[in-house]
């Protein structure tokens, strides 16, 4: 009887544990949701410095910018490309008509702000873009063993002298209303037989 | 099995040490709750411990250990306190106590809904980190043991409901931190059910060893399988429990072994 009431018990726990994780996580999802009407395919920023689109991606650590003729969309081709941070700067290289890019530049979590410097066909120009890149959640703190530093002789030993310590507690403390209690459910047991 | 002995010994010898202690507190005080037919009531001050503590975190934030512990404690003996009184109040105390931990458990889970990890947070609760005990916890434990057991030997308990609440709460509070909820629930009622039909003077001394043996046996079990260490001693407590419950049975059945 009293079995099955733990049962239930602890049945009612591990029902809790099943509904609750989802719900927390999609709690965690919507904090960090995109606004509505927003695609997010990478961090990036879009600029249009006279007739030339600029667009800049920074994904898997490669800073890239896309170059077209605002007009008629086709690639901007053998421009001079430069890229300033606030610490850092780098040089794009062309690796396909119109797409310059580099690994040398690196954006921090959150707002990166950069200075394009780019020269077409002998004009130059310098354009400011913002990037903002995700901010990654905090890992949750990971629970370690607690491996100590005692040696498995001092740890056993202690192990095993608690264990003496509270078996021979709970052995001498045998209180006398148990002793009493025990004596009526034996005269109460003999009456019966 | 990949650790070496010593570094197994390393990993299981304190959590082992934090189980026999908390078995000591817990022991006693599941004799009772199982004499007055109430598992609930564990359940409810162990859930109520829980919120507790996710208030106080919530309130002073994780780092702040020693303000979160004394909130968490503050607020749990204040909910045995009114459990106490609404127990008494009503004429189905277990109800009462259902509907005290079904309250805790869903202020707990809008407490952690808030949460970005809220489910990793619950997790912990539930399943505990027994594995993970620092000496500052242990040093505490071996208090609060001491304590339990100095209340449980001076004060005839089982005639005053408010103290086995206060102190059921009180263990609950550090315990549900370090072996988790559902851990919390199976040691203090498990190994004293099993040991209800023992001598009744030798029901601490019975229920306490089978809940070491539950635990020594689950803390291996995990290092073998590789299973986290909160649900394999549950399991393996319960199987303790079930085994011991039909020992003592042939034995009292056979050998008319009574008390003393």
């Amino acid at each position: 009887m009293i079995f099955n009431r733990i049962a239930l018990a602890a049945s009612l726990v591990c029902a809790c544990l099943a509904a609750q994780p989802r719900e927390a996580w999609s709690h965690a999802a919507d904090a960090m949701a995109a606004p509505p009407g927003a695609v997010v395919i990478a961090p990036r920023t879009e600029a249009r410095a006279g007739g030339t689109e600029i667009v800049a991606i920074f994904s898997k650590q490669i800073f890239a910018v896309f170059l077209s003729r605002y007009a008629d969309g086709s690639p901007v081709i053998g421009a001079k490309v430069e890229a300033d941070t606030d610490l850092q700067s780098a040089t794009l290289t062309e690796t396909d008509p119109g797409i310059y890019s580099s690994k040398e530049l690196l954006m921090a979590p959150g707002r990166n702000d950069l200075t394009l410097k780019f020269t077409i066909n002998g004009v130059a120009s310098t354009k400011a873009l913002t990037l903002t890149t995700p901010i990654e959640a905090a890992e949750a703190p990971v629970s370690r063993p607690a491996i100590s530093t005692a040696g498995p002789v001092a740890i056993g030993g202690a192990v095993a002298a608690v264990y003496a310590l509270l078996s021979a507690a709970f052995l001498l403390a045998r209180r006398p209303q148990h002793r009493a209690m025990a004596r009526v459910v034996a005269r109460a047991r003999r009456a019966e037989g | 099995m990949t650790l070496s002995g010593s570094a197994e010994i390393a990993i299981i010898g304190p959590a082992l040490l934090v189980g026999l202690l908390v078995l000591a507190s817990a022991a006693p005080l599941g004799l009772i709750i199982v004499r007055r037919r109430g598992p609930f009531t564990s359940l409810a001050l162990a859930q109520t411990a829980a919120a507790a503590v996710i208030i106080g975190e919530a309130l002073w934030g994780e780092r702040n250990v020693l303000a979160v512990q004394v909130t968490a404690l503050a607020a749990t003996l204040v909910c045995a306190a009114i459990l106490t009184k609404l127990q008494r109040r009503t004429h189905s105390p277990e109800v009462t106590a259902a509907g005290v931990f079904a309250v805790a458990a869903a202020a707990d889970l809008m407490l952690l809904a808030r949460d970005t990890d809220g489910a990793q947070h619950l997790m912990v609760l539930l399943s505990g980190r027994i594995l993970a005990v620092s000496p500052g916890l242990l040093a505490g434990m071996v208090l609060l043991v001491c304590a339990a057991l100095m209340v449980w030997w001076l004060k005839d308990a089982i005639r005053h409901p408010l103290i086995v609440n206060l102190l059921l709460g009180l263990v609950a509070c550090v315990a549900v931190q370090i072996i988790g909820l559902v851990l919390v629930l199976i040691t203090v009622t498990v190994p004293a059910a099993a040991a209800r039909r023992a001598p009744v003077s030798w029901q601490p001394f019975v229920a306490f060893n089978i809940g070491a043996v539950g635990y020594a046996t689950g803390l291996a079990a995990s290092l073998m399988l590789s299973v986290p260490a909160g649900p394999a001693i549950v399991c393996t407590v319960v199987l303790a429990g079930m085994l011991t419950d039909r020992l003592i049975g042939l034995a009292v059945r056979r050998t008319a072994w009574l008390a003393d």
